[in-house]
Formats: structure tokens, C-alpha cells, sequence
């Protein structure tokens, strides 16, 4: 088992290290010069020449990677004498148009999304897991025609319309949130009321449109575990059917999930542009299609990238260690 | 004679379709007592699983219409398993009666352990801790003959073999001493030379707990060697019973007589061809008036007038312990049957 995950540790970083060498070469032939975009109109010549060399973007894009690399585990130091900046370890660069370290960016906007991320995960898969067993269970009677009703409303209607729908009909029209605060930071340790009003709407958007495609998979899988010989074998024995559909069939029908759940919880974590935008929160979304539209902001786009990239492969990693433990035939070979 | 431990009384299994009604196993009656090995034997289709599926009661009740009656007579008192409420069935099911499949590689749950399987199907009808059934479940798999029990009892079904998942769910069946066991295709998906083993253990097995066993194949070289007594079966219904002798000396029906000659013999070498019966088993949905045997049957012919197309034969009892459904009488029969099936037969 360790031997298995040291191996798939290996390969995670050697993906991360292909992911941040791609990034550059890309980032290395498009058509913007990053130092010409850290000043204005009136520039001239000589500053572009200046920062360029503050920010080290003077070298060729092989070692300006290297350099980036070395950042995110020892730390970096832009520019000389009075102008001396250090961004600390894990640096993931400077952005001279927010005048701050990306990681300190990053930082600020990565709660954000990550309470989106749990909350609406934890929401959507409840319903959706929930909403699939019941439909699997009474599989052509009235509540699996309202879980199908709902799934179909669920994929059909995407986060643009469904989120604009809750926020004007539900969150603004009840009075439930307040439009000055939308988007205001709101501790979850000191003020865990605001931060729940905050998020719970997002929350639901992002949540209603995962669930619904949990509740299909959830019931397809119940219904076709059911048909399984050994939940035969589990009937002859003469075990109950609320055991059966709880120790056998759920087992088995729910573990792919897993992987799924897992790789879309971690899509998530990349920032959730849309709800994001929607609810005015500052998360990593919000951040990263800023910086890509308006700003240019390579090193917040890269660090954005990045993470985005790892948050799936770790993702990936941690599912399929949770599988080992779960499926003895991963386990056991 | 004994009362027999499972009465079966004009059991009939159907399942409404959009196409019709399919009419799975009709008018089926049979008895099997402790100590005995019955033998249910048909193609693909006959109606041999889901009659005794029906038994069991493992039929979804709401999609099956099953009527007639089947009798268990367990020490506490006879209880008919068709009338019974679902959960009376469901507390005799795994205790007094059980059953195998045809397939152990799937018949097994692969994310939880033998032991685990094993100890869940004891504990459901005994008092002890989890280790006691783990206990309890190395005992059974030491019975079955699975080699260092007390080990594999912590394996999962994909570390076993075919065979060995096969005993395992012998072990499972038997954990609980129920006193009919159903083995349906015990052998079907296993290596000859498993089959043979696997069918020796059953036969241990019944000495050892003393029960009635049903033994549902298509196999009638796995008939031969274990079973008391035959019912063969085509079209949903019992063609022909009788004791195993009679089947294979003195069979009295012709789909049975051609079963027979189709097997191939090592004792007859030379250019042959394998003989088969022509054509295949009618569709269970809306079955004609008369003999469902009859388009594949070589000796219909030889009934005076329309016989066969018009009116259904009864199964009837046509020599001591030997009924038959077939119009034909016994001279005829006895004079169609394969004369190299009767005398060679050791």
C-alpha cells in the first residue's frame, strides 16, 4: 500500500512539473509583453527595460520556469536596493498589477471558493445520493418521476440562469441578503451567521446543478447493483431487504461516486467562475477571469492554472487511494 | 415412505409482459424428502429455475404471478412458502431452506470478505459476536474442503477460484443446517474436473446434514451421478419423473429419449454423428393447444388422429414410480425407445 502511493505520488509531481513547463511555453509565445503592461501610457523605453529586469522577465522562458520553480519551495526576492520585494515560500510570482505577491492573492481569494466548494458538496451530494436511492427504490412510482422531473430541471438549467433565479427571487425579493454586503468577507469564526447568509445561495446554485446529475447516476447504479447475483445470494440468505439495500447494494452502487465526486469537487476548487460572478464573491474564479479578461495578469493567471491543475490531480490521487480502501480487489491484487 | 420434507402442489410461475403473458413453469408438482437428491433437468428456458426460484420465494412479487402451493413440513409445522407472507418466507429462507447459483464468480459480494459473508448469513439466525461467526465460518469452509481455512476465512471472493468460490457458497448454504438445499447449475460454470469434486462435496454434504436437495441442471451426466430421482421438464412444464433407472434405462417420453441419445458416448466411436432434436422449445407466450413437443417430436406421427395439435397430454402415471406426459402408450413407447440407450448404460 505504501509502495503503491509513494509510486502515484511520483507521478502526481511529475504531472505538476509537465503542467507548469506547458503553461510557460505557452505563456512564452503570446503575444503580450508582461513588463510592457506594468506601466501606463506615458512609459517609456528605459522603464519597460527596468522592470522587465526587476521582474525577471529579462531571461529566456526555460529559466524563468527554473526560477519559478525554486520560488514555490525557497521563496523569491524581486528587484534591488530600495524597491526590494521578498514573496515568501510557496511563491508563486509577483503581480505588479495588483502590486502584491500572487500568494498573498491567492490566499485571500482561496476560502472563498473553498467554503463554496464544501458547502455546495456537501449539499449536493446528500440530495442527489438521497434523491437517486429513493427513485432506485421506487423505481417507476411517483417519487422516481419527480427525482427524473428534477433531474432534468437540474441539468437543464445552468448555474447562469438557475443563480440569477435565486438570487432575485429568493435571496433580494425575501430580504435574505443584503446587496451592499454581497461580496464582503464575512469570518466564519466571528460572524458565522453573515458567513453562512453569504454562502448559502451560491451554495444552492452550485449544488442544484451537481445534484442532478448524482441523482441519475446514483439511481442508475442502485438499480443495476440490484440486479447483481450477489444481491440474490443476499435475498436467500435470508437477509432483510432494508440490510440488503444498505450493506450490499449501497456498497457496491455507490463507490464509483466516489471518483466522481472527487474529481468534481476538486474541478471546484479551481474557482467557480460563474456563481462566483454571480453572487459577487471574491474567489478564485472571480480572480483568475480578471485577471485573463482585464488585467493580463500572468503570474495570477499562472498561479491560477496551477492550482487548478493540482487541486484535479491530487484529486485523482486521493480517489484513488480512498479506492484501495474500499475495494478489496484494488487493495489485494 | 417418509413425508417428504418440500411438497410442491400445481405450481404455476408467470410474468406479465408488454408481449403477453409468459407462462414460465406450469402445473408443477414434485416432493422431495430428506436424505433424497431430486433432480430437475431441461433446457435453457424450461422453467426448472424459476419454479424453484418461486420456492425460495426470491421472485419479485410484484412483477410474478405464482399460484399454487408448495408445502414445507419443518418440525414446528407445515408452511405452504406460496401463501406465506413475504416476511415469514424471507426468516425460512438461508435457515431451513437454501440455495446455489449457477455462477460463484458473481454470486459473492467482491467488497466484503468470506469471512464477513459467511458470518453475516450465521449470525442472522444464531447469538454470537462477529468472531464467533468468523469462527463459525472457518469451521464450514474446513467442511467443505478450502485448505487453511482459518486464513482464507479473511480473503476476498476474487482470491478464490472458481471452484473454490463455489464451495464457499456451498459453505454458505450450509452454515445454518438448513434441510433443503437448491443447487441450481451448481457445476455449469466450472472445469470438468471441478464439476466432479464440486458434486462429490454436495453429496458429502446432504449425508452430513441429512437434507433434501434439489439439483436443477441440463447436465444429464451430473444426473446420472448424483440424483435419486428425475424430473425432466420442457416448455414450463414436467415432461416425465421417475427414479434415476428408469430415466436412463426405461425413459417414456420421447423429448427424454432424445435428450438421451444426444449425449455424445466415448463407447460408440466411428464416423456418427451426434444426433440432436430438430427445432427449438416454442415461446412461452401464448403456447398452442396440444403437446408443446409436438414439432420436435419423431414419434408423433404415430398418435391416431390429431391428437398432439389438439389436446394437451396429462402427465400420467404410466409405470410403477414413472409418470409421463405423452399420448404415445407404453408398448410404442417402449418400442421407439433407443435400444443402445436402454442396454448399454452401466
Amino acid at each position: 500500500m505504501l509502495k503503491y502511493v509513494t509510486k502515484r505520488l511520483a507521478y502526481t509531481l511529475i504531472v505538476l512539473v509537465l503542467v507548469s513547463l506547458t503553461v510557460f511555453i505557452i505563456f512564452n509565445f503570446l503575444p503580450i509583453d508582461p513588463a510592457r503592461l506594468t506601466c501606463g501610457k506615458s512609459c517609456f523605453p528605459a522603464l519597460i527595460e527596468a522592470n522587465r529586469h526587476r521582474l525577471g522577465l529579462d531571461v529566456p522562458w526555460w529559466e524563468q520556469w527554473i526560477r519559478f520553480m525554486h520560488g514555490l519551495v525557497a521563496g523569491r526576492n524581486y528587484a534591488e536596493g530600495s524597491a526590494a520585494l521578498h514573496c515568501g515560500a510557496p511563491s508563486f510570482g509577483y503581480s505588479f498589477n495588483q502590486h502584491s505577491c500572487v500568494t498573498t492573492i491567492i490566499g485571500q481569494a482561496f476560502p472563498v471558493t473553498f467554503g463554496l466548494a464544501i458547502g455546495s458538496f456537501f449539499l449536493w451530494i446528500v440530495l442527489g445520493v438521497t434523491l437517486g436511492v429513493v427513485a432506485a427504490r421506487f423505481k417507476g412510482r411517483l417519487a422516481d418521476r419527480l427525482a427524473t422531473a428534477f433531474v432534468l430541471i437540474g441539468t437543464s438549467l445552468p448555474t447562469f440562469i438557475s443563480g440569477i433565479l435565486i438570487l432575485l427571487f429568493v435571496a433580494l425579493k425575501f430580504n435574505l441578503l443584503n446587496p451592499i454586503e454581497m461580496g464582503m468577507w464575512h469570518s466564519p469564526f466571528t460572524d458565522p451567521f453573515g458567513y453562512f447568509k453569504e454562502f448559502i445561495f451560491p451554495c444552492i446554485t452550485l449544488a442544484l446543478a451537481y445534484a442532478a446529475s448524482y441523482t441519475r447516476f446514483t439511481r442508475s447504479n442502485v438499480i443495476e447493483t440490484s440486479s447483481e447475483d450477489f444481491i440474490r445470494t443476499a435475498k436467500a440468505k435470508g437477509l432483510s431487504n432494508k440490510v440488503i439495500l444498505r450493506k450490499h447494494t449501497l456498497r457496491a452502487a455507490l463507490s464509483p461516486i466516489i471518483t466522481i465526486a472527487g474529481l468534481d469537487f476538486a474541478g471546484l476548487l479551481g474557482g467557480a467562475i460563474i456563481t462566483e460572478g454571480i453572487f459577487n464573491l471574491p474567489g478564485l474564479g472571480r480572480l483568475s477571469l480578471k485577471a485573463v479578461l482585464i488585467d493580463y495578469d500572468l503570474p495570477v493567471i499562472l498561479a491560477t492554472t496551477l492550482l487548478a491543475a493540482a487541486f484535479v490531480v491530487v484529486a485523482n490521487l486521493l480517489v484513488d487511494i480512498a479506492y484501495a480502501y474500499i475495494d478489496p480487489r484494488v487493495r489485494v491484487g | 415412505m417418509t413425508t417428504p420434507f418440500l411438497e410442491v402442489k400445481n405450481l404455476n410461475v408467470s410474468f406479465p409482459t408488454e408481449d403477453g403473458e409468459v407462462m414460465a413453469s406450469q402445473d408443477i408438482s414434485f416432493n422431495v424428502a430428506l436424505g433424497e437428491t431430486l433432480a430437475i433437468v431441461g433446457e435453457s428456458g424450461s422453467g426448472k429455475s424459476v419454479s424453484n426460484l418461486a420456492v425460495m420465494g426470491l421472485h419479485n412479487r410484484a412483477r410474478t404471478n405464482i399460484s399454487g402451493e408448495a408445502w414445507l413440513n419443518l418440525a414446528s409445522g407445515p408452511v405452504d412458502v406460496i401463501s406465506a407472507p413475504e416476511e415469514t418466507v424471507r426468516r425460512l429462507r438461508g435457515k431451513s431452506m437454501a440455495m446455489i447459483f449457477q455462477d460463484p464468480m458473481s454470486a459473492l459480494h467482491p467488497y466484503y470478505s468470506i469471512g464477513d459473508q459467511l458470518s453475516e448469513a450465521w449470525r442472522l439466525y444464531n447469538e454470537g459476536s462477529k468472531s464467533d461467526g468468523i469462527k463459525r465460518a472457518a469451521q464450514m469452509l474446513d467442511l467443505v474442503g478450502i485448505p487453511d481455512a482459518a486464513r482464507r476465512v479473511q480473503e476476498y471472493p476474487h482470491q478464490f477460484s472458481g471452484g473454490m468460490r463455489q464451495r464457499v457458497m456451498i459453505a454458505m448454504a450450509l452454515i445454518n443446517n438448513p434441510s433443503l438445499l437448491i443447487a441450481d447449475e451448481p457445476t455449469t460454470a466450472l472445469d470438468v474436473t471441478v464439476q466432479s469434486q464440486i458434486l462429490q462435496l454436495l453429496r458429502d454434504m446432504q449425508k452430513e446434514f441429512n437434507m433434501a436437495v434439489i439439483l436443477i441442471t441440463h447436465d444429464l451426466g451430473v444426473v446420472a451421478e448424483v440424483a435419486d430421482r428425475v424430473n425432466v421438464m420442457y416448455a414450463g412444464k414436467i415432461v416425465e419423473k421417475a427414479g434415476i433407472d428408469s430415466i436412463y434405462y426405461n425413459s417414456l417420453h420421447p423429448y427424454t429419449m432424445g435428450l438421451l441419445s444426444s449425449i455424445p458416448r466415448v463407447d460408440q466411436l466411428g464416423g456418427h454423428r451426434l444426433k440432436t432434436i430438430p427445432g427449438q422449445p416454442p415461446s412461452l407466450i401464448g403456447l398452442p393447444a396440444g403437446c408443446s413437443f409436438r414439432s420436435r417430436c419423431e414419434f408423433a406421427s404415430n398418435v391416431t388422429g390429431n391428437l398432439c395439435a389438439t389436446s394437451a397430454p396429462l402427465l400420467e402415471i404410466k409405470a410403477p414410480e414413472h409418470a409421463s406426459r405423452c399420448h404415445l402408450s407404453v408398448e410404442q413407447l417402449n418400442e421407439f425407445n433407443p435400444s443402445d440407450v436402454r442396454g448399454t448404460h452401466k
